[in-house]
């Protein structure tokens, strides 16, 4: 009878499998998954809006321009650079959307982080309290930093949130604040 | 002309009485539209006692007294009974066409045709195209009303088509129909050679695909492939198919000769006079396919086992296929036929070869007076502009090939629980496995134009993916039949896998060109330039399961009805939306078999029906709930550390599509079948549409997330009419057209929550630009094009456009706000036109497809005006467009060009021949097949009939210059 009921219960299960990432709920399970989900945020950072901040401030003013093709194995660019120069860019301009994506992408990956480390069990993972406290400040800062560069770029009126949240209800009363930025 | 009909069997077959005393005589002739029929059966109804006509049609039987009944009856007429003293000198037999008893098959079972309530189209392999096919569903191009076949490069034998039943109306969880084959849904088509299809049936409204659940919203095409026989026990036929085809290549769109190019363009004369166009295409294009099979019948069951081969060389240099097939399939009763086994197992091998496609389009493009080779034998390397690449060497230097495996097995067990008059109530349980798999081989040699422009010395590439699904199927059939009621139900349990793994590595800098991809490990690009290298690998599992219920009711053959439900339950969906139920309701009302009408006999059929369904889409995987995925490496703390995070922005309100679907339609038949057809009218509304929506950042960390929002609509009618004009006639004429209109729009595009004003669908791909071609918004209607209305070209070559209020101004300097709709690239009509003429032993056949009512946006001759960047352009930009200077890269109705087009799509000629006596030969039919004759059309790019009219995006020519083909096919097909 054990046997029958379990393979009904087979019959109709539903439960689904990703077999190239990690649960939610299995996710942290020592330090070095801390670590990973820091990285993350880093190379965000690094690989996109690091390198297009400088073009977004460079590019529009003077002192460079980047023709079509410069020339040389990686000079063709599509015109993403030029746009900047001839200030004939739209929010859809490649460099403008990444910085943009990105940018908020990692302070929502920072916000998710200073989440998980208040609320999960440190203790199960071999993190300490101290360790936990430095890892919230180095992504307090990091978040700060992509605050400022988007206040730098696109100004005020940016909306603050310091929460993680998924569709619904949260996100109705998140969009009746309306927040804005104090610096 | 005499009909010699099985004379001798049906003459031993019969036990001849005769009564020598008493009795009434009763003597004639039996004819048919020719002639005398031979053979036909005259008998006493009730009794043993008969006799056949003979060489003359003349007969004579003695019958127990003039009331009785006298039956004449012969295979292929309808049977006729007369009391004896009424029977006629002179019978004349009518043929007996099983129009209406035709068996349709069904989703999960089967029905005879007049108790279709729904909208079902069979097609029997006897009516598919002949002629060389690429695959199957070609077979079925306008065949159908509603269904909607493109093959946008028929010569190419390794490219698909693409088809669609109805209108578009999913965004993105895609809008191709359901194909299943004998049951198992998700088939892969090209699996199967074209000879193993046995019929072909297509299910267009939601009514007939709700059993599907969320797979059929789009359609379902089922195929039933050839089971053995059911001859008499203990024959076997064997029939062997082939085919040999030569493709002859059009001309293409012409460009500059080189001497005009001299003239006209800037840039160097080389001195060499190339055709480069020519120099791609192979000298002899051909393809042959032989297919064998054995249909055999057994005391207790039937078995049918084939292989096949087929060859074919695409028009260029290089594409080509091979496959190798093999199908057996087994079906056997048990133990009193209580028992039935059913096993199939079908396996294809195929060996792709790869060209380069683009070659063809740089072809038209290039100086054309470089030379193809360097004094030294090596391939010329032109240095301008950046990447510019010889087309001869980009289609030889490099060798791509792939490889498939297709196997599919199927067992099941049926049980006869109860079998009489009444009551038949049967079980089956079938487990099947579809496995494909696909390798692919790349490599290009050290020297060749990778090396010249991005420093690549070799570069070796390896992809292996696999598929494979599991189906469980356990199904409860229940008929009855008594008096006027019949009933047909079907209930079950279905369980469906689907399982898919991949890996994938390149490698550069290798040392030995013939070594190819075979030591992709020792290339120095993984240790001294890891970003020139790379290794992925993937692997998902996503589950369907259903309880399925269908009840079919047939009242007196005067109402039909069905109904269905459907709940079905799939592991994408998020966890409080898992399942869905998916109901469906037909009836229909065969009004010629009422009280009222019996004096109408040239009325056979009318019958009025009435359908609605709902079915739907899934889409989406591993995004309902919140999952971690790897991004990137970071050094930290002395250490590589891989990146993890959210992989996307769960949304654990996910759930299916839903597909309401209305359908009115009434099906005829009149005039003893002579004048048959049908008309729907539907209605199909697609509410939860899934679509990535712009997520707010923050608080979300990624910038899309997959919600169910929007809701399109598409309405539409579709007309199907086949005459036999000429049928009693020595030649007969049957004539048909298949003929749909309709269009789809979007409804809403936004909810409480979400919002999108609007949505950009492909991209033109300008420098510097994110412009699109496609703007849908709400109460836009499918296929609309978004741009400037064109205006003109001004004094000095400028392109002008108008403006929000009506003043004209320069493309280039033109502000985005003054787009507009300027034009809509699905037809208003789709029409095809069949004509079959026989005569004696001889058959021809027309066959014209057509679309009527759109416009194509010739992005072809936006990219060859005279200031384009090309070195060689289109003679086009010297004639219709030798005003235009700079155009400004916009999408403007300037190119918007009318695609009306009919095509004469196939020309078959054939001869059947079917022997007197059947012993050495059963069959042989001849053929000769010229296809993709001739397209009448006014549009100037590639062949209107080649370009897509389905989906969202159809309609922009950006094509890659492919050659069209005609094609000749001769065939035969033998049965023995």
């Amino acid at each position: 009878m054990a046997v029958a009921a379990v393979s009904l219960t087979a019959c109709f299960d539903l439960t689904e499998q990703a077999f190239n990432r990690i649960e939610k709920e299995n996710f942290y399970q020592n330090e070095g998954s801390v670590k990973g989900a820091i990285a993350s945020v880093y190379y965000t950072a690094e690989g996109s809006f690091g390198e297009y901040f400088f073009y977004l401030n460079e590019f529009s003013a003077d002192q460079i321009a980047w023709r079509v093709w410069n020339g040389g194995q990686w000079g063709w660019d599509n015109a993403e650079k030029f746009v900047l120069s001839s200030h004939t860019w739209t929010s859809e301009s490649v460099i403008i959307r990444n910085a943009w994506n990105n940018t908020w992408g990692a302070i929502g990956e920072c916000n998710s982080i200073i989440h998980d480390l208040q609320t999960i069990d440190l203790a199960a993972i071999g993190v300490t309290q101290e360790k936990a406290a430095r890892y919230i400040d180095e992504m307090k800062t990091l978040r700060a930093w992509c605050y400022y560069n988007l206040f730098e770029v696109w100004g005020g009126a940016l909306p603050l949130n310091t929460e993680v949240t998924s569709p619904g209800s949260r996100l109705r009363h998140f969009l009746q604040e309306n927040l804005a930025v104090h610096d | 002309m005499k009909r010699i009909i099985s004379a001798l069997t049906l003459w031993l077959s019969l036990t001849v009485m005769v009564f020598a005393q008493g009795g009434y005589q009763v003597k004639g002739v039996v004819l048919d539209s020719q002639g005398p029929v031979i053979g036909a059966t005259v008998m006493e109804q009730g009794t043993s006692n008969g006799t056949a006509t003979g060489l003359d049609g003349d007969y004579i039987l003695r019958v127990s007294s003039p009331e009785a009944l006298v039956e004449i009856s012969c295979i292929g007429y309808a049977t006729q009974v007369f009391p004896a003293k009424e029977v006629p000198a002179t019978i004349r037999l009518e043929e007996d066409s099983e129009f209406l008893d035709d068996v349709v098959v069904i989703g999960y079972g089967t029905l005879s045709k007049k108790e279709l309530s729904a909208s079902v189209v069979q097609v029997d392999s006897k009516d598919f195209f002949r002629g060389t096919t690429n695959n199957p569903m070609t077979m079925l191009t306008g065949k159908v009303a509603g269904l909607n076949v493109v093959t946008s490069q028929g010569s190419n034998p390794n490219s698909g088509s693409d088809f669609q039943i109805r209108g578009a109306t999913s965004l993105n969880a895609g809008n191709g129909p359901l194909v299943v084959i004998d049951g198992i849904p998700g088939g892969e088509l090209r699996s199967l050679s074209p000879q193993d299809i046995e019929s072909m049936t297509v299910l267009k409204d939601a009514a007939s695909a709700s059993i599907y659940g969320t797979s059929g919203a789009n359609g379902v095409i089922l195929i039933t492939t050839r089971k053995g026989s059911k001859d008499e026990p203990g024959t076997a036929h064997v029939t062997y198919d082939g085919a040999f085809n030569v493709n002859f290549a059009k001309d293409p769109i012409p460009v500059l000769t080189a001497d005009e190019w001299v003239r006209s363009r800037r840039g160097t004369d080389y001195g060499y006079r190339t055709d480069w166009y020519k120099a791609l295409l192979r000298k002899f294009s051909y393809g042959h396919s032989h297919y064998v099979s054995v249909d055999g019948s057994t005391k207790k069951g039937s078995y049918n086992a084939s292989v096949n081969y087929k060859n074919s060389l695409g028009v260029d240099l290089v594409d080509a296929r091979e496959e190798f097939g093999a199908r057996a399939a087994l079906e056997q009763r048990l133990i009193k036929d209580i028992f039935q086994i059913n096993v199939s197992l079908n396996v294809r091998r195929v060996n792709e070869e790869y060209g380069n496609d683009g070659s063809f389009g740089t072809a038209l493009t290039i100086n054309p007076t470089f030379p193809i080779y360097n004094e030294d034998g090596s391939y010329y390397q032109p240095t301008a502009p950046t990447n510019a690449t010889n087309p001869v060497e980009a289609m030889l230097n490099k060798t791509a090939n792939g490889q498939r495996l297709f196997a599919t097995g199927a067992v099941s067990l049926k049980a006869n629980f109860i079998k009489n008059d009444v009551h038949n109530f049967n079980s089956t349980i079938t487990y099947s496995l579809d496995y494909n798999d696909y390798k692919s081989n790349n490599y290009t040699p050290i020297e060749s134009h990778d090396k010249y422009w991005n420093g690549y010395e070799g570069t070796a590439s390896l992809n292996y993916s696999k598929n494979w699904r599991n189906q469980l199927e356990w199904l409860f059939n229940y008929s009855f039949h008594k008096d006027a009621h019949h009933i047909n139900a079907v209930a079950g349990y279905s369980y469906q896998d689907f399982n898919s793994e991949n890996m994938g590595m390149t490698n550069r800098g290798f040392a030995y060109d013939s070594i190819l991809w075979n030591d992709i490990g020792s290339g120095t690009a993984r240790t001294e330039n890891p970003a020139q290298a790379g290794m992925s690998s993937g692997k998902s599992l996503s589950k369907v399961i259903a309880l399925l219920a269908r009840v079919n009711y047939n009242w007196n053959n005067l109402i039909f009805v069905q109904a269905s439900i459907r709940r079905e339950g799939a592991t994408n969906f998020g966890e409080k939306n898992k399942w869905g139920n998916f109901p469906a309701a037909s009836i229909a009302w065969e009004i010629a078999n009422m009280g009222f009408m019996s004096g109408a006999h040239w009325v056979n059929s009318l019958k009025p029906r009435f359908s609605f369904g709902i079915t739907g889409r899934r889409g989406g995987s591993n995004v309902s709930r919140p999952t971690y995925g790897s991004h990137g490496q970071y050094y930290m703390d002395g250490e590589w550390i891989i990146g993890y995070r959210p992989a996307s922005n769960e949304n654990p309100e996910l759930r299916w599509e839903k597909l309401m679907a209305l359908n009115f339609g009434v099906d005829f038949a009149f005039f003893n079948n002579r004048l048959r057809g049908s008309l729907d009218l539907y209605d199909r509304e697609s509410p939860d549409l899934l679509y990535n929506y712009t997520a707010p950042q923050p608080p979300f960390i990624h910038s899309s997330i997959l919600v169910n929002v929007g809701k399109t609509q598409n309405l539409g009618a579709e007309l199907s009419i086949e005459g036999d004009i000429f049928a009693k006639t020595a030649v007969k004429w049957t004539s048909g057209i298949n003929a749909s209109v309709g269009y789809s729009r979007i409804v809403t595009l936004s909810n409480q929550i979400y919002g999108a004003s609007y949505i950009d669908m492909l991209g033109t791909g300008g420098l510097g630009q994110t412009s699109y071609y496609y703007r849908y918004t709400e109460g836009s209607r499918i296929g609309q094009l978004y741009g400037y209305q064109a205006a003109g070209v001004n004094e000095y070559g400028d392109m002008m456009v108008y403006d929000n209020e009506g003043n004209t101004i320069t493309a280039a300097s033109a502000n985005a706000a003054f787009k507009r709709y300027i034009g809509n690239t699905i037809p208003k009509l789709f029409l095809s036109w069949n004509n079959t003429i026989r005569y004696k032993n001889w058959d021809l056949n027309i066959f014209m497809n057509g679309a009527f009512g759109h416009m194509i946006y010739n992005n072809r001759r936006a990219g060859n005006l005279q200031s384009s960047g090309n070195a060689n352009v289109f003679r086009s930009a010297y004639t219709t467009d030798k005003n235009v200077r700079e155009y400004g890269g916009v999408v403007t109705s300037y190119f918007l060009e009318k695609g009306d087009f009919m095509k004469i799509q196939n020309v078959t000629l054939g001869y059947t021949f079917v022997p007197r006596q059947k012993d050495i030969l059963q069959s042989l039919r001849v053929f000769l097949t010229a296809s993709d004759l001739y397209t009448f059309t006014g549009y100037t790019g590639t062949d209107p009939a080649l370009l897509s009219t389905n989906g969202l995006t159809p309609g922009v020519d950006n094509g890659t210059g492919y050659p069209e083909t005609r094609v000749v096919t001769l065939g035969a097909t033998v049965t023995f």
